[in-house]
């Protein structure tokens, strides 16, 4: 049983090319993107995932698909709630929440920021707290972490960090609600309580882009993109608070799950039904963690703004750094969506993959509501990073959801090996884009040639009618753990 | 540390993996240990070389009786929150004993230096692929980690 090409940017992975599968897969990928999610085995996962109880619709894969752990980077899963559908913390991840967030500016590169980008790059790695462990720029006492875990944004905001006007930009709103705060561990706390307002490690980054090119006009005014625009990039997420939690429940299911009978493919699948005690017990803490992501964006966001002040000497609001939206890529939300004709409640699984509402969705906020929910998409370091919009039709293709990120195309290792990261350094300094780096020598496994062409990755969603491409930013200036 | 303990590192596309290996799941559970740390840039000890003093540190996890995979990702995620916690590198390892659903030993923390973490940051121990179990030439454990 093999998998065929069912439409443009449409693969199905039939029900039998593993065992236990209860639905299809599907994966949104141009042909190469396919051949090479093959060739990774993350299409073994796709079917692996379509064995979860209760499991609707499809197991579905973006076209950014790679190896994961258990779910593959990319994949979205919804079960059904009332049927016995489960919950999958590894369709969720350890980085709880982690996310990406737009801020728009009035400033244009050329004209404004190019004569000081190095100092302003040099200015926000002095600002943004980088690299792993270290302190975030707001550390909490035990009261302050309980109020960020039940309220994500509102803390820092009632603090008098941020903008009130940031929280209606963010999913949810800025605050997850039904957090389970007594089940967010100590050691998970602990883990956190310094870390408030930091960007960790990896292919976490703040970066000052360009945009270069608008493909709907539409949707860039109602953002306020225009060409030669300077905006600004954050993607990070619940930090070792969120491992933690994650690690505290995965542990839990794992060891509950046979007792209920479930078997599956890859322990780190483990699941159990949405409405069993300890999968509502996960679920607030994966509210609560993923409450924490959003006020880590949101104090990073006070953070940029100041260093944005302190180099131009003007305000952050005469400077027009307006946010235009916060996402997040990896979580599991309790959404509506249509199957077989009736309205049902999914626990809708996006582990690498970011929900896309169409235009007129009730959840959209009202300024984008005509053009459909802003999705960002970052590429890898040094290339271009894109603006999105849900399509119209994502609710009934996907469930509501689209691409991430670029994807990765090779291992850290295999990366490492084809260039280190002095050289890499170097290289994107002649290419003009400033990178200000923790751990320079790590910067190899980040190289563009580890990760899938994310102008790719947006054109085969835009080709599935997942989402649209609005707009297309290049990079001028990167912070890096 | 028998001639047969060692680790190395699995590909892996976004992630890493250790396959460690030795003569006991002791042994095993050792060299899984020091893959993470030396992942995380946080191996501060060569054998041979004189140690500097650091703090040693007990560690004692749970799992199900017969469930060595689940006792290695406990250890080895109870290890990674000592790193992150104490904001330590380790200057060494010594399980005592694995059996019966428990892992005891110390792990011997250490200042992380003046360079830092020159490594990769690990999120988490993952369940996938997961083994531990009798090997070819003693016991071999392999697990990964997201990063």
């Amino acid at each position: 049983m093999e998998p065929s090409k069912r439409e443009p940017y449409t693969f199905e992975v039939p029900v039998g090319y593993v065992e236990g599968m209860r639905v299809p897969g599907v994966v949104f990928a141009t042909d190469e993107l396919f051949a090479r999610a093959r060739q990774d085995r993350a299409v073994d996962q796709v079917a692996n995932v379509a064995t979860l109880p209760g499991i609707v619709g499809a197991s579905f894969a973006m076209p950014d698909i790679h190896w994961g752990y258990g779910f593959p980077i990319g994949g979205v899963a919804a079960t059904d709630v009332e049927a016995g559908g489960v919950v999958s913390p590894g369709g969720v991840g350890f980085d709880i929440g982690c996310g990406v967030r737009l801020l728009r500016s009035d400033l244009e590169f050329e004209r404004d920021v190019r004569p000081r980008l190095r100092e302003l790059v040099g200015r926000l790695a002095r600002r943004i707290p980088a690299g792993p462990g270290g302190r975030g720029l707001l550390p909490l006492d035990r009261t302050g972490i309980q109020q960020v875990l039940a309220g994500g944004v509102r803390y820092p905001l009632s603090r008098g960090v941020g903008w009130e006007e940031d929280a209606a930009l963010c999913e949810d709103e800025g605050t997850v609600p039904d957090v389970r705060l007594e089940q967010v561990s100590d050691r998970a706390r602990e883990r956190g309580a310094p870390q408030l307002g930091s960007l960790g490690g990896g292919n976490h980054f703040l970066e000052v882009q360009v945009v270069d090119e608008i493909r709907d006009q539409r949707a860039a005014q109602a953002m306020g993109l225009f060409p030669g625009q300077v905006c600004v990039m954050i993607h990070t997420g619940s930090r070792g608070l969120g491992h933690q939690a994650c690690t505290d429940h995965l542990r839990t299911l794992d060891r509950l799950m046979p007792r209920l009978g479930i078997k599956l493919p890859d322990r780190q699948l483990a699941c159990l039904p949405v409405a069993h005690e300890a999968a509502q017990a996960y679920l607030g803490a994966m509210r609560a963690s993923a409450n924490f992501a959003l006020a880590n964006r949101h104090v990073l966001t006070d953070g940029l703004r100041a260093a944005f002040a302190e180099v131009f000497g003007r305000s952050a609001r005469e400077l027009g750094l307006h946010l235009i939206y916060d996402v997040s890529h990896n979580q599991a939300k309790l959404e509506e969506h249509e199957v077989d004709g009736r309205r049902r409640t999914l626990c809708v699984h996006r582990k690498g993959a970011t929900r896309a509402f169409g235009p007129g969705h009730p959840d959209v906020p009202e300024r984008y509501r005509e053009v459909g929910q802003p999705v960002l998409v970052p590429g890898s370091m040094g290339t271009a990073s894109y603006v999105l919009v849900g399509h119209q039709e994502s609710a009934r293709r996907s469930f509501a959801s689209t691409c991430h990120g670029a994807g990765r195309a090779m291992s850290r290792t295999e990366a490492k090996r084809g260039i280190r990261g002095t050289q890499l350094l170097r290289e994107l300094e002649r290419d003009g884009i400033v990178v200000a780096a923790k751990n320079p020598k790590a910067l190899g496994e980040e190289a563009p040639n580890a990760y899938k062409d994310a102008g790719v990755v947006v054109e085969a969603c835009e080709g599935a009618g997942l989402s649209r491409v609005v707009a297309r930013m290049r990079p001028a200036g990167t912070v890096k753990g | 540390m028998s001639a047969r303990a060692g680790f190395e590192f699995l590909e892996h596309t976004a992630d890493v993996g250790i396959r460690s290996f030795g003569a006991s799941v002791e042994e095993v559970f050792e060299q899984a240990t020091r893959g993470l740390a030396e992942i995380i840039g946080a191996w501060r000890w060569d054998p041979g070389a004189e140690i500097e003093a650091g703090d040693e540190v007990p560690v004692a996890v749970d799992a199900d009786p017969g469930d060595l995979a689940g006792l290695l990702v406990d250890w080895l995620s109870e290890v990674l929150y000592l790193h992150e916690v104490r904001d330590a590198a380790f200057g060494g390892v010594r399980v005592e004993r694995v059996g019966g659903g428990r892992a005891e030993g110390t792990v011997t923390l250490v200042p992380a230096g003046p360079g830092g973490f020159e490594g990769t940051p690990v999120k988490a121990v993952t369940y996938h692929r997961l083994k531990v179990g009798p090997g070819p030439d003693g016991w071999v454990a392999e697990v990964y980690l997201d990063i």
